[in-house]
């Protein structure tokens, strides 16, 4: 097995986003903000926090284009912040936008806002008789009260820089904390690993979707697993020799483990949302869980990645030897 | 170019067109007909993102010459189905989350469709068998089965239909809730344009030219007989950069053309801007140039000795140092009953993002610089771009187009920069697409790591000290090594509780390829050593694993590594999951695989040994389970 | 990238003959699955052949006889046709077994047997597995208009590192092998993952025993990956022939021929994975399940195969 921890968010140094939404015609929603979807699934969660801060469904949401020239940044795809940062920016966004909506409504109703509540299409008065569909709602608020349920939002994480001398600080606001087991199959004949289970639990604070972050420990798990076993970017004198597919190898269908998840949800007490992240923090106990376990399973422990048959046959070597030697004397 | 007629049935279309005669079936479908979805990840035959059907067989159309493909029938990803009316198996990958980048989807959805059309009741290691000539760099697969699975079994009536459309979702609100990813139908149908699928009129095609020294100085670069094949418009250089020639994620010291010297094999010198990328590719071939060999460093211990300099301005070869210290690990050692010493290594990682770096550039109606690329930071792109092009920021517009992968490995702007200077010398368009081999070798890797570790812990598993030194390879350049030195000195240590902490991060520059970010670094390479290593602790103190990290594991108002006390630490709850969901068996680990028996559950997967279509079950296991 | 001008695809032998005849820089191809990624950086680069002839229509290479004592298969017959054609699945397992771990489902739809012979790389899988089934080769060329034909043995084909017997015109035109129906088969390769395998060790091997089912009658072992010609381990096949099944009688047999190893790089691993595979495919091809005849070993004799350890 192996436990490790990992920040959210940009390292020792402040971390912002910034967001735009509108509630549009037809009680849909249109939201911008400068988001790079990698295929991590970002975009879905941020359908999926705005949908829920506006009280509309995620397929009616409208996420704009990345685009430095028509959207407010949101700094970048990495350090595991999108979720922490954007996620809670569109949160902050569509919460004014839901404001100005609000605000109309009351007026509209003769009630207090706070008694307002929107859900999956539909807007209504707490302890009252008055619902009506988010479409209608947005409609009088524009047409009859001519206001734009427009909004913009942005979200700050507090980070400090390092001392120079002895690394004391606040990097993140956020952490996150994870361990995996690994169960592995070595054919002592060839010195092959097959990796055939992982079980990984993993906080990420408030899992938005809780599917997606099923994704990401997946294949943050199978890219250790490449890391561990397989891969291994060479050079001579400068010069790649692993320069293709075919020289440089990734794990296939045919190598993966079978992995089992479990999200912990420790929400995070500083942000909207109380979600932290996933991304990186997948990959990080993987590589050592299976060195561990390899060890369990044929006392030989690798401390040089990748662990190739080779390396496993030579280590299984050098055991036979040292035990044969011990035994003579 | 030499031509060829072809005669062929493609979705069901009769085509019946000239075309370039070297076309491999991938580029015609991709160039003359559009048919974008089908993608080249690697040219090669390994990755499998080409899947086409001919004649009814699942092949890799990279590697078909055109005018085999005459006189048979095509079909293609964009025949399965369309975003509004999706197949059943679109439809399955669509319900599990199977699409991440959705760059390798178009060529699992029909590899998946040629394993249920062969093989309806194929069961979990036959599909596995029969998809494993396509690649997944992000998926780790077990989405991509699930959706096979669940497909077959709707197909064959054993599911309700019905399971294709729901998702879960608490009562009340959507976060929580399954919701289906809301780029699916794009990618599971091959719709979605990624940035080597864009075409623009009058487009050129950029190709570079790249050193094939680790160290030297460009003595002479003669352009004279490139500058004279047929179809160029431009070659840039260095001397094209109109404003401070610098970039990079954290140190900007990557010029976007080499300057006066090369510095790793691969680096960019020039660029040709051409109308077919036949024709750039020929120019290319016919760039002269004469190098300077200087001695180069390729090991990082000896690059720290500076006797070599690589950024000869640094005046050193350091790239970063960062050191935590905490305590006094000296007294703490003094304190420990045992003490462990150990060295680690990890290797340079490739990111493997199936999609190859592509990117397209020109100059709007406004006089603004457009670049359309998959890039991780558009926001900081755009900045250094304004400051190389020396233009106003607002005139610098970067739009990203959707990823196929990054990891990481898209956050250095390696090759957008030559694409301004073609776009703004030319007024044309022009794209550039590279091939794998050409990303393998010039873009950065993960920063391979040495790490020598000596930690200290009292009879009862407490660690009284630790003490831990990490160089990593940085490569040519800066790229993102300060912060990946920060990162894997901040966390390297583990979530424990560490009075006495002694760790440096060294990142330097040598010869190599330029290390840069990649998922986790620095986080990755130490914490590989801290968690081996306290393994070997488990041993030599007889503990069970799980128990010697609760012994030293953080809890809410401990301070961590850098002081900051933690609000909450979730890793107790952790740990005690963990150990449930593997239903781990307590132990210390002294290679007892042999009698444990928390092994062989049904949250493994069967051991592979190929055959699994040929009902071969005799299984012959030389090894240890 | 690979450029080239005209792309032809004779019809017939004749044409083809003719062909060779009037274009100058040409290059031969069949299924195109090595051709195309040896084009790339790192390897040739990019390389511009001016013709490129292409035999896969040639009728005279559409062959696919099935015989009770051999089978004669044309070179263009894909790696994928010896994975799913049925009969080849019920009489010559060792061939589906080549199949599977060769490549991919994709690249074996266009790979052809012929295309990986004349290659003759080292680590080709095809050769080992035919040297098993003690293949020959036929040839066809034309000589004063006259198209001839000749058979050679496929060791006597191969020549070396990616050099076979086939002069001026000569094409391969077809594979003829022994029909093992009644035989046990086993193909293993080791490498760093289980698909798209380029191997460093591959062994291939079929026998046969007695009607006892407690001798070898007839076994036949090769290897490749590990020397720049793969070639059959003869002194061990004829020590393992009429003696007994047993543990011993295995053991002493991998050792016999461990030095056929003449690879650069990695001597000690390979000899290691060699010496277990060799084991390995022995006990595998004996302990395999024989449809024809049903009753061949009796359930006592398998579970002590089983229990061997290695």
């Amino acid at each position: 097995m192996a436990a490790a921890w990992y920040g959210i968010a940009r390292t020792a140094a402040m971390d912002q986003a910034g967001a735009w939404a509108e509630i549009d015609d037809g009680g849909t929603a249109k939201v911008l903000t400068g988001v790079t979807e990698i295929g991590e699934g970002i975009l879905t969660v941020l359908a999926q926090v705005a949908a829920d801060e506006l009280g509309i469904k995620p397929e009616q949401v409208t996420i704009g284009d990345n685009d430095t020239s028509r959207s407010p940044e949101a700094a970048h795809a990495g350090a595991t912040r999108q979720t922490y940062m954007i996620g809670n920016a569109v949160a902050m966004a569509c919460r004014n936008a839901k404001d100005r909506l609000f605000s109309e409504i009351a007026k509209e109703w003769n009630v207090e806002k706070e008694i307002l509540q929107a859900h999956d299409g539909e807007i209504w008065a707490n302890g009252t008789n008055y619902k009506m569909p988010m479409s209608d709602a947005v409609k009088i608020c524009k047409k009859k009260y001519g206001v734009v349920p427009v909004g913009s939002g942005n979200y700050t994480s507090h980070h400090t820089g390092l001392d120079p001398v002895d690394g004391s600080g606040k990097p993140w606001q956020a952490y996150v904390f994870g361990g995996q087991v690994a169960e592995v199959e070595v054919d002592t004949a060839t010195g092959e690993v097959q990796i055939l289970g992982i079980w990984a639990c993993h906080d990420v604070g408030k899992a938005i979707n809780p599917k997606g972050v099923e994704g990401q420990i997946e294949g943050g798990v199978v890219q250790a697993v490449g890391q561990a076993l397989m891969e291994d970017y060479q050079q001579v004198e400068g010069h790649t020799t692993t320069g293709s597919f075919a020289k440089y190898i990734l794990p296939t269908s045919l190598d993966v483990p079978k992995v089992t998840s479990k999200i912990v949800e420790d929400l995070d007490p500083l942000s909207p949302l109380g979600a932290k992240g996933i991304g990186e923090p997948a990959m990080v106990p993987t590589a050592p869980a299976i060195m561990n376990a390899i060890y369990d399973a044929i006392g030989v422990r690798i401390q040089s990645l990748p662990a190739t048959p080779e390396k496993i046959l030579r280590a299984l070597g050098e055991k036979k030897r040292k035990s044969n030697e011990k035994s003579i004397n | 170019m030499y031509k060829l007629k072809i005669n062929l049935e493609v979705n069901g279309r009769k085509i019946n067109k000239e075309v370039n005669s070297h076309y491999r079936l991938l580029d015609f479908l991709r160039e003359d007909l559009d048919l974008t979805g089908s993608k080249e990840g690697c040219g090669a035959g390994e990755c499998g993102t080409c899947s086409v059907f001919v004649d009814g067989k699942l092949v890799k159309s990279c590697l078909m010459p055109v005018a085999k493909a005459s006189g048979k029938k095509i079909e293609t990803i964009e025949y399965q189905g369309t975003p509004d009316n999706l197949s059943t198996l679109q439809k399955a990958f669509y319900q599990t989350g199977a699409s991440q980048c959705g760059f390798c989807i178009p060529g699992m959805v029909m590899a998946a469709t040629s394993t249920l059309r062969n093989n309806p009741d194929a069961n979990i290691e036959e599909i596995k068998e029969e998809m494993g000539g396509n690649i997944c760099r992000c998926t780790g697969y077990q989405k991509i089965f699930d959706a096979v699975e669940l497909a077959r079994d709707v197909i064959s009536g054993k599911l309700d239909p019905k399971l294709l459309e729901q998702y879960s979702k608490p009562k009340d609100s959507y976060l929580g809730a399954n919701v289906k990813r809301i780029d699916a139908p794009s990618k599971v149908t091959g719709r979605l344009k990624y940035a080597a699928d864009m075409k623009m009129p009058n487009m050129l095609h950029m190709q570079v030219f790249r050193s094939t020294k680790p160290h030297a100085k460009i003595k002479k670069l003669d352009l004279t007989k490139a500058k004279q094949v047929p179809g160029v418009e431009t070659i840039v250089t260095c001397n094209d950069v109109p404003g401070i020639d610098n970039f990079g994620v954290f140190i900007e010291d990557q010029p976007v053309l080499a300057r006066d010297k090369v510095r790793y094999v691969g680096e960019a010198i020039a660029a040709v801007a051409a109308d077919t990328l036949e024709a750039a590719k020929e120019a290319i071939s016919k760039i002269e140039i004469e190098y300077e060999d200087l001695p180069a460093l390729f090991d990082s211990e000896e690059a720290l000795k500076d006797k070599i300099l690589i950024h000869e301005h640094y005046k050193t070869n350091l790239v970063k140092h960062i050191p935590i210290r905490k305590g006094n690990v000296e007294e703490g050692f003094a304190k420990a009953d045992l003490i462990v010493e150990e060295k680690f290594s990890t290797q340079a990682v490739e990111h493997a993002y199936l999609e190859p770096m592509a990117g397209v550039g020109y100059v709007d109606y406004d006089g603004t610089l457009v670049i359309i690329s998959p890039s991780q930071n558009i926001t900081h792109h755009r900045h250094m771009m304004a400051k190389i092009m020396n233009l106003p920021i607002h005139k610098v517009r970067f739009i990203m187009s959707p990823v196929g992968g990054g990891f990481g490995g898209k956050e250095d702007m390696i090759y957008q920069g030559m694409l301004a200077l073609c776009a703004m010398k030319t007024r044309l368009p022009v794209k550039y697409v590279m091939t794998r081999e050409e990303d393998i070798i010039s873009t950065a890797k993960r920063h391979p790591s040495r790490t020598n570790y000596k930690i200290g812990l009292t009879k009862e598993g407490k660690i009284t000290a630790v003490q831990i030194k990490m160089i990593a390879d940085g490569g040519a350049y800066g790229c993102s090594t300060e912060g990946v030195m920060r990162k894997a000195a901040i966390l390297g240590a583990g979530p424990y509780r560490i009075d006495n902490l002694q760790m440096d991060t060294i990142g330097v520059y040598t010869n190599n390829t330029p290390s840069g970010a990649f998922r986790s670094f620095g986080a990755l390479q130490t914490e590989f050593a801290t968690e081996s290593i306290l393994d070997i602790c488990a041993e030599k103190l007889n503990m069970d694993p799980f128990e010697l990290r609760r012994k030293n594991m953080f809890v809410a108002g401990d301070l961590t590594h850098t002081k900051q006390k933690l609000n909450s630490a979730s890793i107790g709850t952790v740990l005690n999951e963990l150990e449930t969901l593997a239903n781990w068996e307590k132990g210390a680990p002294n290679s007892r695989g042999q009698i444990r028996k928390d092994l062989n559950s049904n949250d493994n997967r069967d051991s592979c040994f190929l055959g699994a279509r040929l009902n071969d079950k005799l299984r012959l296991s030389g090894g240890i389970k | 990238m690979l450029r080239y001008d005209n792309y032809f695809i004779p019809k017939n032998l004749a044409e083809y003959f003719d062909l060779l005849l009037e274009v100058k820089n040409y290059r031969i191809v069949a299924g195109c699955t090595d051709i195309l990624p040896w084009a790339r950086e790192g390897r040739a680069g990019d390389v511009h052949i001016e013709n490129i002839i292409d035999i896969t229509n040639i009728k005279e290479l559409d062959l696919f006889d099935i015989k009770k004592e051999k089978i004669t298969i044309s070179a263009t017959t894909t790696f994928q046709k010896l994975f799913t054609d049925p009969q080849i699945r019920k009489d010559i397992k060792i061939l589906p077994q080549v199949a599977v771990w060769f490549a991919d489902d994709q690249i074996r739809e266009q790979a052809t047997i012929g295309g990986n012979l004349v290659n003759a790389s080292p680590a080709g899988d095809g050769a080992p597995a035919f040297l098993t089934l003690n293949a020959s080769v036929i040839i066809n060329g034309r000589k004063d208009k006259q198209i001839y034909e000749r058979k050679v043995t496929l060791d006597k084909f191969i020549l070396g590192r990616n050099k076979v017997d086939l002069q001026g015109n000569e094409i391969l035109t077809a594979i003829e092998m022994d029909n093992t129906s009644g035989y046990g088969a086993s193909f293993e390769k080791v490498g760093h993952r289980r698909s798209l395998v380029i191997s460093t060790v591959c062994v291939s091997c079929v026998a046969k025993t007695d009607a006892s089912g407690k001798i070898f009658e007839d076994i036949r072992i090769a290897v490749a990956g590990v020397r720049e010609v793969p070639c059959r381990l003869s002194k061990t096949e004829l020590f393992l022939k009429g003696k007994n099944i047993n543990e011993d009688n295995i053991l002493a047999a991998s050792m016999l021929e461990l030095d056929v190893i003449n690879s650069r790089s990695r001597k000690e691993y390979r000899k290691e994975v060699l010496q277990n595979f060799i084991i390995r495919a022995i006990i595998k091809s004996v302990s395999e399940r024989i449809t024809i005849q049903e009753n061949y070993f009796d359930l006592t004799k398998e579970k002590q195969l089983e229990g061997l350890s290695v």
